[in-house]
């Protein structure tokens, strides 16, 4: 653990003098984080406009669900996005041959290698509109909301990741995926959205089969005694029978690699 | 007739290439399609709650089924590539061709489009089903769809065609690429409505070139506008189009002034 701790640090301190190799393209990136964010505040708020509730659910609880939402996809960004997204360049390539060749295990290095610091804008704008989700009445500002986002940040990261890394487990098989990483994004787009919305067949496929709604608006629902308290368990099930299936699959996955060069 | 037979050439290629890469356009046309589906159900969910949106009901529901067809059958996407090729040197190539350089782009946005409605009809189609599309067909609001599509591929080509000419210019095209992304996907209709737009705001954006590119199109056959406003949109766009040709010759003439290959 402390080993890959130490590895994984290293990544970042990389990374990070890699990106200042290139500063404007940094606050490019930066500013553009904070750009995509503000549009879906402006969506938001022209839907605010026109009604009080999305599915009964007031602004403050949909700016909670959003900003949970934003924190996780944000972190998550920072650590694997980056790898998953090259996952099918490097295999078409035959760079994941080195990959194979290093003494560390290849799910970690596969999905840690390159740390998107540029992403750490996307998590301050997520925690502000988490400060400002706690300004409303109807978002109890007590320890017990900020004990219960704590938790449940770090499970919606796992529970994101695992599927992301199901999602990109085709490029193993296939020659040329590189947009697979879109699947993952349409999938989680609708993460932000109350789990009220959908009919009920969809909540149920959005739960517990394709757990998006499990990452932000199921925590949600936790914090503010939408739901019992018993779904705490069921989340965290959930999430460690996802990571667990997908540790498998990849390692499942890999044995039809075959290298592209040589 | 020279040009029509290279540019068939050019269609039976890219037709080839777009087939071998189905899957690929597969997940490029669920992704059209899930979001837009997905906001049919938010909408549906809010007008439960908001009575006063009953009446915006069907147009609503218009509006998002229809809207992954008008998305695709507008949509340019060659800014990336042609930023690519004038960064890497490659734009060299097609400019010692002996046909006009953008003819491979266009052949490749038209075959592209083609097979990816193999994909998309059956999806729009279910969805139509499903949630009662319910559309008032006249045929002037049949033809002023045709003429807004035509308008509106036309001005997304133009404005993606200027963003990949910058390149002449800056190395990171983009960065700025998507923050006209952002820009189109909040102002121009795509994440909200214009009709559901405070006035005010209504009235600052229809001016602005974003909305003809894919939400005026859906906008006129879905039946949510008055001819008096489907001419204007007309109008509007036409404006936009001659003024986006006027600017990329400027940026071609003066691009290619100091356009220096890299590379062989």
């Amino acid at each position: 653990m402390k080993r890959y701790t130490k590895l994984w640090l290293s990544f970042a301190k990389n990374s990070l003098i890699r990106e200042m190799g290139f500063k404007a393209n940094f606050l490019v990136k930066v500013t553009l984080e904070i750009g995509w964010a503000f549009a879906t505040i402006f969506m938001f708020e022209i839907i605010f406009y026109q009604t009080n509730t999305i599915a009964g659910w007031k602004k403050g609880e949909i700016y909670l669900i959003y900003s949970l939402f934003r924190i996780v996809s944000a972190i998550g960004s920072i650590i694997y996005r980056k790898n998953l997204s090259r996952l099918s360049h490097l295999i078409n390539s035959g760079e994941f041959d080195y990959y194979l060749t290093k003494p560390v295990n290849i799910f970690f290095l596969s999905n840690t290698r390159y740390v998107s610091l540029d992403r750490i804008s996307q998590t301050l704008v997520g925690i502000g509109i988490y400060l400002y989700a706690l300004t409303f009445p109807e978002v109890p500002n007590t320890p017990k909301t900020l004990l219960l986002t704590l938790f449940f940040i770090p499970l919606g990261i796992l529970i994101r990741f695992s599927l992301n890394v199901i999602i990109h487990l085709p490029v193993f098989l296939s020659e040329k995926l590189e947009n697979i990483y879109r699947l993952e994004l349409t999938f989680f787009s609708i993460a932000r959205y109350p789990r009220g919305v959908f009919p009920p067949f969809l909540v149920k496929i959005f739960t517990f089969l394709i757990p998006v709604l499990a990452v932000a608006a199921l925590p949600a629902e936790i914090i503010l005694s939408k739901s019992p308290q018993y779904w705490i368990l069921i989340l965290l099930t959930i999430a460690i029978t996802l990571f667990t299936i997908s540790y498998k699959l990849f390692n499942l996955a890999l044995r039809s690699y075959t290298s592209a060069s040589s | 007739m020279n040009w029509l037979k290279k540019f068939s050439v050019y269609l039976k290629v890219y037709s080839q290439s777009a087939i071998e890469y189905r899957f690929m356009m597969l997940i490029w046309m669920f992704d059209i399609f899930f979001i837009p589906v997905m906001l049919i159900l938010i909408w549906i969910s809010i007008i439960e709650y908001s009575p006063s949106l009953l009446p915006q009901r069907q147009t609503l529901i218009n509006f998002y089924t229809l809207n992954p067809l008008i998305y695709m059958l507008t949509d340019s996407w060659h800014a990336f590539f042609l930023s690519r090729d004038i960064r890497t040197g490659k734009f060299s190539t097609r400019l010692l061709r002996p046909i006009w350089p953008f003819m491979g782009t266009v052949a490749n946005n038209i075959t592209e489009k083609y097979v990816k409605l193999f994909f998309l009809i059956p999806l729009v189609f279910t969805a139509s089903v499903y949630f009662n599309l319910d559309l008032e067909l006249t045929p002037f609001v049949l033809t002023a769809s045709v003429f807004s599509l035509i308008l509106a591929a036309i001005i997304s080509f133009l404005l993606e065609s200027f963003l990949g000419l910058l390149a002449f210019w800056t190395d990171e095209v983009s960065g700025i690429k998507e923050i006209f992304e952002i820009f189109h996907l909040t102002l121009g209709g795509i994440m909200v409505p214009i009709f559901l737009f405070p006035p005010r705001l209504k009235s600052i954006v229809q001016f602005l070139p974003f909305r003809y590119m894919v939400s005026f199109p859906t906008e006129v056959l879905s039946g949510s506008l008055t001819s008096t406003e489907i001419i204007t949109g007309m109008l509007i766009v036409s404006a936009w189009i001659i003024f986006s040709l006027f600017v990329l010759v400027l940026l071609w003439k003066n691009g290619l002034k100091q356009y220096s290959s890299v590379g062989g």
